[in-house]
């Protein structure tokens, strides 16, 4: 499998989709800090590791690592690169976790990415502001471990998404509508189910809104993403196997 | 100029005289649509096999059904005696082109390559080789989306030598090229056959073929028609050009004779008859002929007679 996760590496360095992505990420990271610290009062003294702005970061990021993992395989799709893929790598469940590798390593990336944009952002405008900001290196690497986790699954959830549907536009707008609206919905009629939900379980995991009755506790939110994850790239890769690429 | 050099020495894709593709009761349907029915074939190494029929009779379904991307409803197909997708480095037995676009438009045409050349276990070096070998080097790092069809082409060929396969599967590779490029093409094709590989192309453009291929499988609808060596498939359909002075007396003692003259302006083309016996039958009429010419029958006239007597 050490040819396709090459070949995948190579893919994603030669085009811009993921730089653009990974720019977002960061960008949309910078603001989240800023906007907390611009609305929110913190005293004299914080804790950098409290700060609410990696909570709102590792809401929206993973969004963008979903839609890393759906363009991995639906750009492919739209522009016929799959064809040559797969006569290379005939072997299509290679190919399937051969990407998950891969979306895995830029997931982390995009993870610390922003964690150290929230971190550096918000720290340095605290400061500015005359706030005394602790720093604890435990607890950051916490926050960091769930942030990657979190993004590396919504990525290979997406993969999973991208493979099924193949149609691009598709794929990434009924994901982002469901992340953003669907489970809201969902919520509003039913919470106890709501809260099994992939977005649901994954704030969960962050551990931020522990008192939220409409969440699951930290560790069963994480054993949901990972279920959920195992369906979405477990369906790809069934689909994936049994697609006729005419 | 473009390199048509492929490999140094010769060799065989496979035992010599054994078959590099074979297909064996190959069938395809979409639904209630029998794309591909019952479809068995060889190709041999050694020979360039045209691989014809008309639109929609099923040669893209067959080539991706040998190549693994499309799962046959039955039969099945090896290339060097391995089913495609059993192989573990496809590359360097097989080459395939199948569209004219099968690339990122925002990845350069050597980043394309690279990615085919990771995948496929083989050295970027061998990049730069393909390139230079399908004339694309000067073009190589702008973006494939700005090539031309032709460079498409090219590309796409570039990418099917990455691994020096012994077998090349090739649909309508000349779609897109210039009369050069054609001609390349068409010397590329042959020396890549004369080395002792298999060669599968599927073309429309039929004289092209017919310069080309040393054998052609003809399919209409899905179902084999005919596979033989080009002289013997246009060898049954030669004709020959009869006029006299009486042409209503000649037509009569044809039709009488059992056969079916076509009218071409001031003659008659007959198939199926040679020139003895037309003779015989005028003379025997006491009709002074004024023609008798035996045609070369072409590689399109046979083939519309082959599918279009499929289709009746």
């Amino acid at each position: 499998m050490r040819d396709q996760i090459r070949s995948e590496i190579r893919k994603m360095r030669s085009t811009r989709s993921a730089w653009g992505l990974l720019a977002a990420a960061v960008a949309l990271a910078g603001l989240a800090a800023w906007a907390m610290v611009a609305s929110m009062d913190f005293g004299p003294a914080v804790a950098l590791s409290t700060l609410p702005g990696f909570g709102e970061m590792m809401i929206l990021v993973p969004i963008l690592t979903a839609v890393l993992g759906i363009r991995s395989y639906t750009d492919e799709a739209r522009h016929g690169s799959i064809v040559p893929t797969l006569l290379a790598s005939p072997k299509r469940r290679r190919v399937v976790a051969a990407k998950v590798v891969v979306l895995a390593g830029a997931a982390a990336v995009f993870a610390l990415a922003a964690s150290l944009t929230v971190a550096v952002v918000s720290g340095a405008l605290l400061v500015a502001d005359g706030v005394a900001v602790s720093v604890s290196a435990a607890a950051l690497a916490v926050l960091l471990a769930k942030g990657i986790a979190i993004c590396t699954l919504w990525a290979a959830i997406g993969l999973g998404i991208g493979v099924t549907v193949s149609h691009q536009v598709a794929a990434i707008v009924g994901t982002i509508l469901w992340l953003l609206v669907g489970e809201g919905i969902v919520e509003m009629l039913s919470a106890p189910v709501a809260r099994f939900l992939p977005a649901h379980a994954s704030t969960a995991v962050l551990g931020i809104a522990a008192a939220d009755a409409s969440l699951v506790a930290p560790l069963v939110g994480g054993a949901l993403l990972i279920g959920w994850t195992a369906l979405s790239v477990g369906l790809g890769t069934r689909v994936l196997f049994r697609r006729d690429i005419a | 100029m473009m390199d048509t050099t492929t490999n140094a020495a010769p060799r065989t894709a496979g035992p010599v005289g054994s078959p590099a593709i074979v297909a064996r009761g190959l069938t395809k349907r979409f639904g209630r649509v029998h794309a591909v029915d019952d479809l068995s074939f060889e190709v041999r190494p050694g020979r360039v096999t045209g691989f014809l029929g008309p639109n929609g009779a099923g040669k893209s379904t067959t080539m991706r059904m040998v190549l693994g991307l499309v799962r046959p409803t039955a039969g099945s197909a090896t290339v060097l005696g391995l089913p495609y997708g059993s192989m573990e480095r496809p590359a360097t037995a097989v080459g395939a082109v199948l569209e004219v676009q099968s690339f990122h438009p925002r990845r350069t045409g050597r980043n394309h390559l690279r990615v085919l050349a990771a995948a496929s276990g083989v050295s970027d070096a061998r990049v730069d080789e393909v390139l230079a070998l399908v004339d694309l080097t000067d073009a190589a790092d702008r973006k494939a989306g700005g090539y031309s069809l032709g460079m498409r082409q090219r590309l796409g060929l570039a990418g099917a030598l990455l691994g020096d396969p012994r077998v090349l599967i090739l649909d309508e590779p000349a779609n897109g090229l210039d009369p050069q490029g054609i001609r390349w093409l068409r010397e590329f094709v042959r020396r890549f056959a004369e080395n002792g590989n298999a060669i599968l192309i599927s073309s429309h453009l039929l004289s092209e073929m017919a310069m080309m291929a040393d054998e052609v499988i003809v399919i209409d609808r899905g179902r084999l028609v005919r596979q033989g060596s080009l002289a013997d498939l246009t060898a049954g359909h030669a004709s020959l050009r009869v006029a006299a002075a009486d042409h209503a007396a000649l037509q009569a003692a044809l039709v009488a004779a059992g056969f079916q003259p076509r009218v071409d302006g001031e003659a008659f083309v007959v198939t199926g008859v040679d020139a003895a016996d037309v003779g015989r039958i005028a003379a025997t009429e006491g009709i002074a002929l004024t023609q008798l010419t035996a045609q070369e029958s072409t590689l399109e006239e046979a083939f519309l007679e082959l599918t279009e007597g499929a289709q009746r």
